[in-house]
This record gives structure tokens, sequence and C-alpha cells, in this order.
């Protein structure tokens, strides 16, 4: 290529990012009907007044327009953050908003997936502000992603002003865990080794993303402002568990992704090593926060097309 | 006080503006309604709805039976104003969400505008902008959410935006397009059936025979339409359109009369001027032609009210021994269209017969003394007639009278007497019928011609429609040596309030010759108006103090009396020769623009302002560096970016270390003064030029 368009796909996509759209919406029609009756009114008289009133009122509304961009100006999205669900729970994004400006933001909206949030925004000069969604998840596997954009009427509420957010991502639904029978007690023979569990003491290491918290050694921390996490050799606990396709015999597909989901989060809670075996699928067991993410996102994606 | 609470305070007040001119002037129980429909909003914590819902009800009840009583009829102006500010402080009693208070304020402002029809004056124009600030001030409380607010801040969010939409009403005041109203006027210039919008009797005024004194006036207070034309080209100034009716000899004292064989068919024929060798041996000389269609309403006569004076006949149409354009049926029905042709500028009449000139003389026995009297002493006086004419016509202009259309002299014996040496105020027939006979006391044959002056042209079209309101009469002598001359004693006689001493003077000329240098006088007088207008502006922004005479003087001017005219003058005065409409819808889109672009630019400096002085001085250290080939990458703190840069070109190494050094110190330490960024700035220019 002799032609380096980067640039200029960036520079499009981030006016793009920043482009604001505006557009009467009902009471801006009503507005503007008020004019025409006042230039009716106006003709049809002659009189000078109410010429000077619909012209006054077309010079509000022009302003008003350009006022409802500006209140949408400046104003500097970041990421949306969000945590799975469970079917039937919403999926909560959240997402951090600077108001880069110097005037303050008023009665914005959000709109996700085509549905006004509840409750008004207001930034005011030079802040930050939360945003916080939530979209209701209906059944488990994907919620797809949608768009998101800020609306704002304000002042004159004639005209809206929408000015697009990040997309929200495509966020996992596990499934709900519901089921009333017992662990299956099927062991594959491994007794299963926990190695989180505090046992002896045996070594001291340099922290890496996706150790527990609970392993920071604070105090050396607190001496050498290095992160070191302790080691232990872990313990003999209970047999792992198989929670297989098998075990859920009986149920339909979603009431067995149900009972496994309900299982897996039992298994978890008590601290059990398990495996997941359902068709396509065969997770060794373990345990732990991420091993628990890869069973209900297993649970979840369970026969949905990727 | 609640959010809502706040929000319907203002609405309501928007409300109480935009009514009380109207309460002032509407019978009692309407402030009344108004008043009650006010309590019952704040009556939700103490009555429950179902009786809240009885007592509109009842109110509403109320308001009927008071229309029934205070007003004639369902549908008069106050009857409905009335019932729509009843029905909206109604509204107001049970409205609840912030779309309801949106329908209240929109009605608000047509509550206001209607306001405006009763009077149009200053202080409406005041009561007008409140209203309207308030609108903004509702609107912005109604939309800013759930956020309590002072009223200062509301109203000063809400003035921002009101005097920054003032220069745009004032251009698109100035150079919109005026379109003369009424609207109605549009549909019957295109071919709209107009009978339909006529009303009944209206008809009718093309079979009166004779005229009293006065006559005319009363006729003005009729709306009906009379006759459309569409000039080709250019429409003259309306005063030149003089559309000829009847024309009396015959006064018997008191009214003017039409004679019993008039109407007679074949005697109008017999004596018609049918043929062109007849018409040009009548009409000697004619100037100024204008070709336009006619369509004429019907009116139970055979009246065309043909153009003065009507060069080419028609089919079905013939032109008079009078020189009015005639129809050989009655109209009753029919709307004949006709091709016509005229001259505004023309010398009639070839001779005058013993007995035309004894019936242009004839002095009813014994009536009007006094005018007699004074035609003879003119008649004594001065030998030439035209030099009895100007004299009589400079007694009118310096005698003190008024041309009033509405006023009314008491009708009886010896009324011109009265008129002329009394009353000295009135309407057209009056100075043209007094006028008339004073000219026939001084010895000169003269007689009443009855008919239309002007018409209202059509929303920037060639059209010109002439209504009832436009009927007026003037008199025509008859000169040896000149034949048949209009005498417009009108424009001697200024209305009361503009009389300039100046234009008094000037009319001693010959009436032909004094039209057109009136005309040319007004233009320029115009245009001087407008070009000391505009010189005046920069005067007016000085340090003096204003003078508030002549400030209200102007805003009459500018604002009440504002007219397509004024806005041609106006055009005319910035240096643009002949506008349209289009030009000037052009002007207002540019004038808008315009301000909307100094508004932009204003807004995009205050932004610039707003950077961060020591962040433009690095950025600018970064660009520089940027052009050796070493961007600044996003993720790139300043530090890294400095040993990338020295490693790639040590000879900048020092001048860049001390520049980010000092950058680093004033974002992140704590070496944040003035001088500081001021050394920063210094070192990064210095460091630039060095590059």
């Amino acid at each position: 290529m002799f032609l380096n368009l980067s640039p200029w796909i960036d520079y499009q996509r981030r006016l793009r990012m920043m482009s604001i759209h505006t557009r009467l919406n009902y009471a801006g029609w009503g507005f503007l009907a008020l004019i025409f009756c006042g230039f009716l009114m106006s003709v049809n008289f002659s009189n000078n007044l109410i010429f000077a009133m619909t012209f006054m009122l077309c010079g509000i509304a022009l302003l008003g327009w350009w006022q409802t961009r500006i209140n949408l100006q400046g104003l500097n999205p970041g990421n949306w953050r969000h945590q799975p669900a469970f079917a039937g729970q919403p999926v909560v994004y959240n997402m951090r908003l600077s108001n880069t400006d110097h005037r303050p933001k008023l009665a914005l909206t959000v709109v996700a997936d085509g549905k006004p949030q509840e409750g008004l925004i207001a930034l005011g000069p030079a802040s930050e502000a939360g945003l916080c969604i939530h979209r209701q998840s209906t059944k488990r596997g994907e919620l797809e992603k949608a768009k998101a954009y800020l609306k704002g009427t304000f002042p004159l509420g004639i005209i809206c002003a929408r000015s697009p957010l990040p997309d929200l991502p495509a966020s996992l639904v596990y499934p709900k865990p519901v089921g009333s029978r017992p662990l299956p007690e099927t062991t594959n023979d491994a007794q299963a080794h926990q190695r989180n569990e505090a046992g002896s003491f045996t070594d001291m290491r340099r922290y890496s993303a996706g150790d527990p918290v609970s392993r920071i050694a604070w105090r050396v921390l607190a001496r050498s402002d290095e992160v070191y996490v302790k080691e232990f050799d872990g313990a003999e606990g209970q047999p792992a568990l198989w929670l297989s396709w098998d075990a859920v015999a009986g149920l339909g597909t979603e009431e067995r992704l149900s009972q496994l989901c309900r299982w897996v989060l039992d298994a978890e809670r008590q601290g059990r090593e398990y495996g997941l075996d359902i068709p396509g699928v065969r997770i060794p067991p373990a345990s732990g926060a991420d091993h628990e993410k890869d069973c209900l996102s297993a649970l979840a994606l369970f026969g949905v097309q990727r | 006080m609640s959010v809502r609470a706040g929000m319907g305070t203002w609405v309501l007040v928007t409300l109480w503006m935009s009514a009380a001119p109207s309460l002032l002037h509407l019978p009692l129980w309407v402030p009344v309604v108004a008043l009650l429909g006010t309590g019952l909003h704040y009556s939700a914590d103490l009555a429950k709805a179902i009786w809240r819902k009885l007592a509109t009800t009842l109110l509403l009840l109320f308001v009927v039976i008071g229309i029934w009583f205070s007003f004639d009829s369902w549908f008069s102006g106050d009857a409905i104003l009335s019932f729509f500010i009843s029905v909206v402080f109604l509204k107001w009693g049970e409205s609840k969400s912030s779309r309801d208070y949106l329908l209240l304020v929109f009605a608000a402002v047509i509550l206001a505008a209607v306001g405006a029809l009763y009077w149009e004056t200053l202080l409406s124009m005041l009561h007008m902008f409140a209203v309207v600030f308030l609108l903004v001030c509702s609107l912005i409380v109604i939309h800013q959410g759930d956020i309590e607010t002072a009223g200062v801040t509301v109203a000063k969010r809400a003035a921002w935006l009101y005097f920054l939409a003032l220069p745009v009403m004032v251009v698109l005041f100035l150079t919109f397009p005026r379109i003369p109203g009424p609207l109605w006027d549009l549909g019957v210039a295109f071919g709209l059936p107009v009978k339909a919008l006529m009303e009944k009797g209206a008809g009718d005024h093309g079979k009166v025979r004779t005229i009293q004194p006065g006559g005319i006036s009363r006729a003005k207070n009729d709306d009906g339409n009379i006759l459309v034309a569409e000039f080709e080209g250019v429409v003259p100034f309306k005063s030149r359109l003089y559309w000829r009716g009847p024309v009396f000899w015959d006064f018997d004292g008191e009214n003017w009369s039409l004679p019993e064989n008039w109407d007679n068919r074949s005697r109008l024929l017999r004596h018609a001027l049918r043929n062109k060798q007849k018409f040009d041996k009548e009409l000697r000389w004619g100037r100024e032609p204008v070709r336009y269609t006619l369509r004429v309403m019907p009116n139970g006569g055979r009246w065309l009210y043909g153009l003065e004076i009507p060069s080419t006949s028609a089919p079905e149409a013939f032109i008079s021994q009078e020189y009015q354009l005639l129809h050989i049926r009655h109209l009753n029905k029919d709307e004949p269209k006709l091709q016509m042709q005229a001259f505004l500028d023309y010398g009639i009449g070839s001779s005058i017969g013993p007995d035309q000139k004894e019936k242009g003389l004839a002095w009813p026995e014994g009536t009007n003394p006094r005018l007699l009297a004074f035609g003879r002493v003119l008649e004594e006086k001065y030998s030439q007639p035209q030099q009895r004419i100007d004299e009589a016509l400079k007694h009118l202009a310096t005698g003190g009278y008024q041309f009033d259309e509405t006023y009314m002299v008491e009708p009886g014996p010896d009324v011109y007497d009265r008129f002329f040496f009394d009353v000295r105020r009135g309407g057209a027939d009056y100075l043209a019928g007094s006028m008339a006979m004073l000219m026939r006391a001084a010895g000169i044959p003269s007689r009443l011609v009855t008919g239309y002056r002007g018409g209202s042209i059509v929303a920037l079209t060639n059209f010109v429609i002439v209504k009832q309101s436009h009927a007026h009469a003037w008199l025509e002598v008859w000169l040896d040596d000149k034949d048949w001359v209009r005498i417009e004693p009108k424009d001697v006689v200024l209305p009361p309030e503009k009389k300039p001493q100046e234009k008094v003077q000037k009319k001693t000329e010959t009436p032909i010759v004094k039209v057109r240098s009136e005309q040319t006088q007004q233009e320029t007088d115009k245009t001087k108006t407008a070009a000391s207008a505009s010189k005046n502006v920069p005067q007016e922004t000085g340090w003096m103090l204003p003078d508030w005479t002549s400030l209200f003087g102007g805003l009459q001017k500018w604002v009440i009396n504002y007219d397509p005219d004024r806005q041609v003058e106006l055009l005319k005065g910035v240096g643009m020769k002949d506008t349209d409409w289009l030009d000037l819808l052009l002007w207002a889109g540019l004038g808008v623009s315009g301000l909307l672009a100094i508004y932009l630019l204003f807004w995009w400096l205050g932004n610039r302002r707003e950077h961060d002085p020591v962040l433009a001085a690095y950025q600018s250290f970064c660009d520089v560096v940027a052009r050796k080939g070493i961007a600044r990458k996003h993720n790139e703190c300043p530090r890294d970016y400095l040993s990338r840069l020295v490693a790639a070109h040590p000879e900048y190494a020092s001048a860049a270390a001390d520049i980010t050094h000092r950058y680093i110190s004033i974002r992140y330490g704590s070496n944040n003064d003035n001088a500081s960024v001021a050394m920063l700035q210094r070192q990064v220019k210095r460091f630039i030029s060095m590059v």
C-alpha cells in the first residue's frame, strides 16, 4: 500500500464517536406548529407584534438547537464493564462518563438497546459520573451486544440530541441455577488436591495476575514495596466430583443445564474440586473462581452457535 | 418546595402573564374562573379526585352560561377568547405531568398572540416579549430534570438563550418577505370563486343609484371584494389606481343621484364609445399604458370598474360616454374576466354640450349658501379657472382640514356648508362632493366620480384585490383647454397625525402633475428617512443619554408600523434597488446564518481559551519532535518519550530534557506557578526555533 489510510480511518472513527445527531421530538413538532400558527396569524392580520413573536420563537428554536448540541459536547465516555449474570437477572454495565467541558451537562438520558434508562444524569463542569445500565436477561446463552447512546433535550426540550456511547459488549448469561437434586458423588477415583487450601507454608513467589488476594503477603509488601504471594502445599480434600450430563438424566436440556449450574455453584461453595462433562465439552476437575467461570460459560454456551 | 411545584410556579406565571391583558377587557367572570382554576391545581391534597373533577365540570358549565349571557354570539372574538382562557386555566387545574405543562405554556403563547390582536402598542410589545421570555424559562424548568434550581439560575439560563435569539429575530423581522394579509385573498387572487366567500347582500352595491354625503365612508366598513386585477409587469403605485364607477351630475342639496333612465341599455349603447374612431376622438393623449386582467365580482349592476382611463374594450363590455367600463348585462351571478388596457396618464374629452355644461354647473336652489358664496368670490378674484382650482386646493391644504374616513357629519340640509366651514373633518366623499360644488359655484363645470382607489397587492405577486374598503370618491372638472381633469382633494388633506408642513405648500401645481410630483416626493422622503435611520444608529450607541421620545417614535415606526413598503425602503437604504421576495428570503437566510456563524466563532474562541497553556506548550514541543520522526505514542509517558528522543537525536538531549523535566514538575510536582509556566513556554519556543 502506498497510501496509509489508517490515520484517516481512525479520524473517521473518532468523528463518528463524537458526532451528535439532532432531531425534533414531539414537543419540537409542537413548537414548530406554534411557530406556524403564529406565522399564519401574523400574516392574516398583518400584525407586526405577532410577526415579532413568531420570529423570536424561530430564533429561540434555532439557538435552542445549538444549545442542545452543546449540552452533549465535550463528554468523554470510558469503557463498559460488566459481569455475567444468571438468566432472569439483569446484566449490569458500568461506565465512567467524564465531562471535559467547563459547562455543566444537564438532564442526559442513557438509551441502551433502544430503551431509555430511568433517571437523568447531570454532570458538573469538568467532573465525572458513573453510568449504570441494567439489561434484563431472559434466557441463558449470550446477551448480544447492543447500541447505546446518550440523549439530551435540555434546555428547551424541543430538540433531541444524541451522541453515541461505545457499544454495550456482549455478555454471557449463565443458566438459571435451579434444581433440587443433591450433588452426585461420582468421583474419578483421584482425590482432589486442593492446592489453594491453606496447609503448611511452602514458598513465596512474586505476585502474578490471577493469584488470590488473600494470599498476598501484606507484611512483605509493607516492608519492601514488592508484592509477593505465599504458597502452601494445599490439603487433601474430598474427592473430586464429576458433574456429568448423564447425572441429570431424565430432565429437559434447559433443566439439565440449570441443575448442573446449581451443582457448580454448590460445589464451588463447598470448596470441592469438580469437573464438568457435557456433550462437546469436558473440563477436568479443579476449583477456583476461574474454573467456576469456565464451567458456567460452558453451560451458558451449550448448544449456542458462537 | 418540590421540583414539580417549582416547575408549576413558572408555568402559572407564564399563564397569568399571557392572559393578563385579555383579562382586563373581558367580563369579570373570566378572571374569576381563572382564579378558581388556579386554586384547583393546588387542591390536590385537600379534596378527592372526584370532587375536583366535579368542580371542573361545574366551572365549565359556568363558563358556557357566562358566554351565553355576556356575548351576542357564540363565535364572537371575545366569546372565543373567554372560552379559550377558561379552558386553559381549568386545564391547569387538573394538570400534573410535564406534558400538560408543555401544552399549557404553548397555549399561553397563542393567548398572548391573540391578546396582541386587540391592541397593537409598544406596551403590548413588551408584554409579548415578557411572555416569550417566561416561555423559555418554563421550557427550561420543565426539561432540566429533577434538579432543584433557584429561579435566578433559570432566568439567567433563559436570558442567555433569549438575548442571543433577539438579533435573529430582528434580522428575520426586517428581511423575511412579508405577505400582505388576509390569507384568503390569496385564494381569491388565484381563482377561488369569491361568491362563496362573500356575505349575502354584499353583491348589491352595483344597484346603488343615489349617494348621500358620507355614504362612501359607511360602505368602507364592508369587507367585500369588488374585483381582482392581475397586472402584466410591475403593479403601478397603488395611489394611481382609480377604478372608475358611477359618475354623478345631479345634486339635490342632500343626495347625489344618477338619472332615472341611466340604466337604459339602448341609451347607454347609443352614447357609448364603441369603436376606436369614436374613442380616439375623445382621448387626446394617453401615456403609461398598463395591461391587466380584470375579474369583477357580481355587483348587481353593469359596473366593471375599469381602471382610469380604459383604452380598449372587450367582448360584452363597452366604454360609456362617461369613460366607465360597463358590461352589457347586469352582473348578478357571473364573474366576467376581461383583458384590459388603460392609460394612467391621459387627457380626455373632446367637447362639452350646452346641456352638459348646464348640468355641470347646476346648483340646487337655496342650499349650501356659504359654499356658493365662497365659490363666487373665487370666480371674481381669479380669471383663470386653473387659478380658482389651485386656490380652492390651497384652501383645503391650509384650512386645517382633516381626512378622517370614519368621521360622519350629521346628515341634513347644507351638509357641505357645515363640512366645509365648520367641521372640516371627514372622508373622501365629503371632500370630493364639497369640492365639486365649490367648483360649480366658481363657474367650472364639475361632476362627482365614485369608485375605488388603490387595492391590496396580494402576497408579493402582481395581483391586486380591490375591496369595498377601498371605496373612494373624487371629482372631475371641465377646463376648456384641458378637458376633463381629475381633482383629488384627498391628497391635499392629510391624515391628522402625519402632516408635514412642507407637503402642504406644494399643492399649487396643476392637479395632474401634482399626483406624479407628489409620488416622487414621497419616494425621496422615504429614502431620506431610511438613510437617516441607518445613519442614526452609530450615534445612538454612543454615550449620550437616550432620547426616549425618539426611541419610542423609532420603535413605533420600525416595529408597529413596519410593512412591506418599509421593508423595500429599508433594502433600498442598503443599496438594493429592486427587491422581490426571493431576494428577501436570501437576505433573511444570509442574515441568520451570518449571526449563527458569529455565535459559533465566539463559542469556538471561548473554548480555545480554556486550553491548559502547559499542555499546549508541551504539545507543540511534541509536534515539533514528531516532525523529526519520533511521534509520541498515546501510552507513552513524557520520561519514556524523552529517552526515546535522546536515543535517536542526542543533539537535542539537553534542551528536550529541560523541557520534559519542567513539564513533569509543573504537571505532577508542586512547581505550578505562573513563572515556571512562562519559563516552560519560553523554553519550548527556544527549542522550536532551534530545531
